[in-house]
């Protein structure tokens, strides 16, 4: 395992923006805790403010999140908007971004990307990397390896990983081309499967799968 | 009905946004989301298994999907964060997942999901931003458009400045009211 340091001897800080704390999220952060060492700061465990108190004494963060609607969680906001106030102690580092979603589509997710890379250019850090991992969710905890996509994902997560540990940017092209392909034909099968998941686990609960949400019009 | 839920500062957008609506005829119900007891979505996922179409949380999110629920349009206002909704937008944001189809669709080749018993309602998003950097604004909209490219809904995005003209916020009144 690393020392806590990348190659270029400063401090790591992974940080998981998950309400889970052993979900996919997590299981990603830990995987690129065996290259680069540092802690893992769980934000929804400790609260933002502790948060940013440790982003301010690292040098190289991670931060590994989940997909809510589109974009990072409610408690990244919250973190971002308070790092604001420490835009000084904050420039000069370095930040690589994981964000993971049950959608297999890379656009999906990217607008968790794009914000982070926003925040960086605010507090002149720098923004050297980030990885998209569709149908994420799915894992549950589980290893990349169990992954639909583990064939090319697996080789592309361990690319990053080491980039992030080298301290160099690393290119989007290597979870661009690692993407789930699902054409339109799979897609219809995909949501036909997953909607017999769905319909049984509602069974299982005692509720009809038909019926409308309890704030739905009458 | 329309509801607005809106992260106000001074002048208060949403609440502007809510008096034009209110005047050409349309019923509103605005939220101020500051004010409101809201605690952020821990993923568990309850509202689309086990206790289905409900929160486990409660908090006034509880009044705030119930308007939502009786609205053929519901807007966020929210200051532009990074391309993003705010921290108090967001965790509103977050719960309406409450209110979403945990089944899968399809739209334009892609998975898709929805809201649940709500064909035909729209989500708007206005965001409020003064700075000079047009990334924000078009990561703010491109937000906003994968939402309702996955809520399988429809809607429209507007990036207005905090002093923007009656004349603006009435033509954004205009476009959620007729959709």
């Amino acid at each position: 395992m690393g020392n806590g340091t990348t190659t270029d001897g400063k401090a790591t800080l992974l940080i998981c923006t998950s309400p889970r704390p052993k979900g996919t999220s997590a299981i990603l952060l830990r995987r690129v805790q065996q290259a680069t060492g540092g802690e893992i700061r769980f934000l929804y465990r400790e609260g933002a403010a502790a948060v940013l108190e440790h982003m301010a004494g690292a040098h190289t963060i991670v931060l590994s999140g989940p997909c809510f609607i589109n974009t990072y969680p409610t408690e990244v906001m919250e973190l971002l908007e308070l790092a604001m106030t420490r835009k000084k102690d904050l420039a000069g580092k370095k930040l690589y971004v994981i964000i993971n979603g049950g959608m297999p589509y890379a656009h999906t997710h990217q607008s968790g990307l794009r914000t982070l890379a926003l925040f960086c250019r605010a507090c002149s850090m720098q923004y050297l990397g980030e990885l998209v991992l569709g149908v994420g969710a799915m894992l549950d905890g589980q290893p990349l390896e169990k992954h639909m996509s583990a064939r090319r994902m697996v080789p592309a997560f361990e690319a990053f990983v080491a980039h992030i540990a080298r301290g160099e940017p690393s290119p989007d092209a290597l979870f661009l081309d690692a993407q789930t392909r699902m054409s339109g034909f799979k897609a219809r099968l995909g949501a036909a499967f997953l909607n017999r998941m769905v319909d049984k686990r509602l069974r299982s609960f005692g509720h009809d799968p038909q019926q409308k949400g309890s704030h739905a019009q009458p | 009905m329309i509801a607005i839920i809106a992260d106000d500062g001074h002048p208060s957008t949403g609440r502007r946004l809510a008096d034009a609506l209110e005047k050409a005829g349309g019923n509103v119900a605005h939220f101020s989301a500051p004010e409101l007891d809201i605690r952020s979505c821990y993923g568990c996922g309850s509202c689309s298994a086990r206790t289905y179409g409900r929160c486990v949380q409660k908090d006034d999110m509880d009044t705030v999907l119930a308007a939502i629920g009786q609205c053929s349009a519901w807007v966020l206002v929210s200051p532009v964060v990074f391309g993003s909704y705010s921290f108090q937008i967001k965790k509103v944001h977050d719960r309406t997942c409450t209110l979403g189809d945990p089944h899968y669709f399809v739209s334009n080749g892609e998975m898709v999901k929805g809201i649940n018993g709500r064909d035909g309602t729209r989500f708007y998003a206005v965001g409020v931003y003064d700075g000079n950097n047009e990334q924000e604004r078009n990561a703010f909209k491109a937000l906003h458009a994968e939402n309702v490219r996955i809520m399988n809904c429809g809607g429209e995005a507007f990036a207005i400045g905090s002093q923007a003209s009656d004349v603006a916020i009435e033509t954004i009144g205009v476009v959620i009211r007729h959709g």
